[in-house]
């Protein structure tokens, strides 16, 4: 009896492996381990495709190594033994890292003489920026350098522009945001389906970055303040809908169910009973978009959205790191400012 | 006259909550309805005000057709409510919730911007005094203890000027000394406004004391109808089952 048992499995091994030595995976699925023969079966040859796709024909090799242990784990399979599938998962991993840095050209830098320079130059700016006058003109009074004085201006710009987004976004997003809020849209089949547009909106709205934005923005309106305007306060429309609606969808039922017992209409039970309690919250993700807003703006200015972005980007076309450098030390310090204030306020009133 | 008819609510999972339940509630009765979680005490409530729809049957108040109004806000008006935990906005003022009692009679864009009447402010600084929460009026909602929360929940019903009082387990939620005082003032409001009251209670000892008449539930019928002094123990067994123990509240 136990003689033909140990014959059996062993014929079952030997076909199990021959199986998954054909075609990868065939043998898991003849021993009933069904997902990870699946997954074999369809990742092996698409993992190869891959690799044969972008001319690496070479890497295809490697995988033969994962086409051992799959014969091996289907030998093993078969003597009702589950094998660690770390190995093999670890070794596609590697390759497929070496395929992206094929792909990507990655290398370490070869550093000539001209780099060289270049990189002590521009750490050398960042290091001891331009942002005071020298001695002698201090003592006539004149405290910060030319290149501060230039970059202030539109440093403000971008406080400003950010501050109108982030303004333009909050008189868009509070009535949608309204409309995005499951457990007020829940009375009528219409209203569900406006929930459901509302929040897709807001998705469509916030996959798009800003720089997107911008650019369509600077197109349609010309270069400048207006079009990082727009970008910002349309893209935070997406961003701030989500997490007011949120807000909403997390307030207490019961003052509602009050509210409404007095005889108060729908519109007396937003004002009195959904509002009041939405407000801190609300307050509070604003000065954070405000926040993160500054920080984008300076990138927009970049592509054509005018501020700090716009002056940064002069510079660092015309080489001069040294002025480059105070607009980079300036933005710093002021998304530091702005994250430590509203961190101090969103504690304030939460 | 509260009337109900054949009053029958299905939830959307199934659950039979009321099964034809009919009553006749004279006006200015003091009703408590006792029965065991889930016995359909709270969806009985919430049908009169219409809060939850109920499947079939009628409920008229005087001669008003309450099932099948399409407006809800003449009726609503006239039935205050105060529920087990309070349900005031607790950002809001003491004073801001005890107007919104008033939001029923009160032009929607004017309310919008908190603009009420003169005599509304009157009235609710006057409904604060009757409770004893005058010192009170701008005070968070949510600083107050328990019992004073329960007492703007009852100056708002007041605001409404109602015929009608619904109070689902107002006193569940606080302590026995408490509990005597917003009970009160619901016989108040019964016995000096006229006010009739259907009140939820748990404990049969606050019906036994308040109450001219209790209402049963189980299952959402009507196992008792009396009363409160023809309970008995066999009585009380067959609404609370054979395991139950009468508790006393001081």
């Amino acid at each position: 009896m136990k003689s033909i048992d140990k014959s059996k499995i062993k014929r079952q091994r030997i076909i199990a492996g021959i199986l998954s030595l054909i075609m990868p995976g065939l043998g898991q699925i003849y021993t009933g381990q069904w997902r990870r023969g699946i997954t074999l079966l369809l990742g092996l040859p698409v993992q190869a495709l891959l690799f044969h796709g972008i001319g690496l024909d070479w890497l295809v090799y490697i995988i033969l190594l994962v086409h051992l242990w799959n014969v091996y784990d289907a030998m093993a399979a078969a003597g009702g033994r589950m094998t660690s599938a770390v190995a093999p998962v670890l070794i596609i991993l590697a390759i497929n890292l070496v395929a992206s840095c094929v792909v990507t050209d990655f290398h370490l830098p070869q550093l000539g003489p001209q780099q060289r320079g270049a990189i002590h130059e521009i750490a050398g700016s960042i290091a001891k920026p331009d942002i005071f006058q020298n001695k002698k003109s201090v003592m006539h009074g004149v405290i910060w350098s030319e290149a501060a004085r230039m970059a202030a201006k539109p440093m403000l710009e971008t406080i400003y522009l950010a501050l109108l987004g982030t303004a333009l976004t909050l008189i868009l997003a509070i009535p949608f945001s309204f409309f995005g809020a499951r457990n007020l849209m829940s009375a009528s089949p219409f209203l569900k389906i406006l929930y459901g547009f509302t929040r897709g909106l807001f998705t469509i709205l916030r996959s798009v970055e800003v720089l997107v934005f911008a650019l369509i923005a600077s197109a349609m309106v010309g270069i400048g303040p207006l079009a990082g305007v727009l970008a910002l306060a349309i893209h935070g429309v997406g961003a701030l809908g989500k997490l007011y609606s949120e807000a909403i969808e997390s307030i207490e039922h019961g003052p509602i169910e009050a509210i409404r017992s007095t005889g108060a209409n729908e519109f007396q039970v937003v004002v009195y009973g959904v509002i009041p309690q939405v407000v801190p919250q609300f307050i509070a993700f604003t000065l954070y978009r405000w926040d993160i807003n500054v920080r984008m703006a300076t990138v927009i200015g970049m592509v054509g959205g005018g501020g700090i972005g716009a002056l940064l980007y002069q510079e660092m076309q015309l080489y001069q790191w040294k002025q480059a450098a105070v607009a980079i030390w300036m933005i710093a310090g002021v998304v530091m400012l702005m994250d430590y204030a509203s961190a101090v306020i969103r504690e304030k009133i939460v | 006259m509260l009337r109900i008819e054949n009053l029958t609510k299905i939830y959307p999972n199934g659950t039979r909550a009321l099964n034809n339940v009919t009553l006749d509630i004279p006006t200015g009765q003091f009703v408590s309805i006792i029965g065991l979680s889930g016995s359909g005490k709270s969806t009985l409530l919430r049908c009169i005000n219409r809060l939850i729809e109920p499947t079939s049957g009628k409920i008229y108040l005087d001669e008003l057709d309450i099932t099948s109004a399409s407006d809800l806000r003449p009726i609503r008006r006239r039935i205050g409510m105060i529920f087990q935990h309070f349900n005031l906005v607790k950002r809001s003022t003491v004073l801001t919730n005890v107007l919104s009692g008033r939001l029923g009679y009160a032009p929607a864009f004017a309310s919008a911007f908190h603009i009420f009447k003169p005599e509304d402010y009157a009235d609710a600084r006057s409904c604060l005094m009757r409770v004893g929460l005058a010192d009170k009026e701008s005070e968070r909602a949510d600083t107050l203890s328990g019992g004073q929360q329960q007492r703007v929940g009852i100056a708002r019903a007041l605001m409404q000027k109602p015929d009608v009082i619904l109070a689902d387990e107002p006193v569940a939620s606080l302590d026995p000394a408490t509990a005597h005082s917003v009970l009160d003032h619901l016989e108040q409001m019964n016995k000096q406004d006229g006010m009739t009251v259907l009140c939820n209670i748990h404990f049969l000892s606050l019906a036994r004391r308040y109450a001219d008449r209790v209402i049963a539930l189980k299952a959402g019928e009507i196992v008792f109808d009396g009363k409160p002094e023809e309970i008995d123990d066999t009585r009380f067994k067959a609404i609370y089952g054979e395991e139950a123990v009468q508790v006393e509240i001081a």
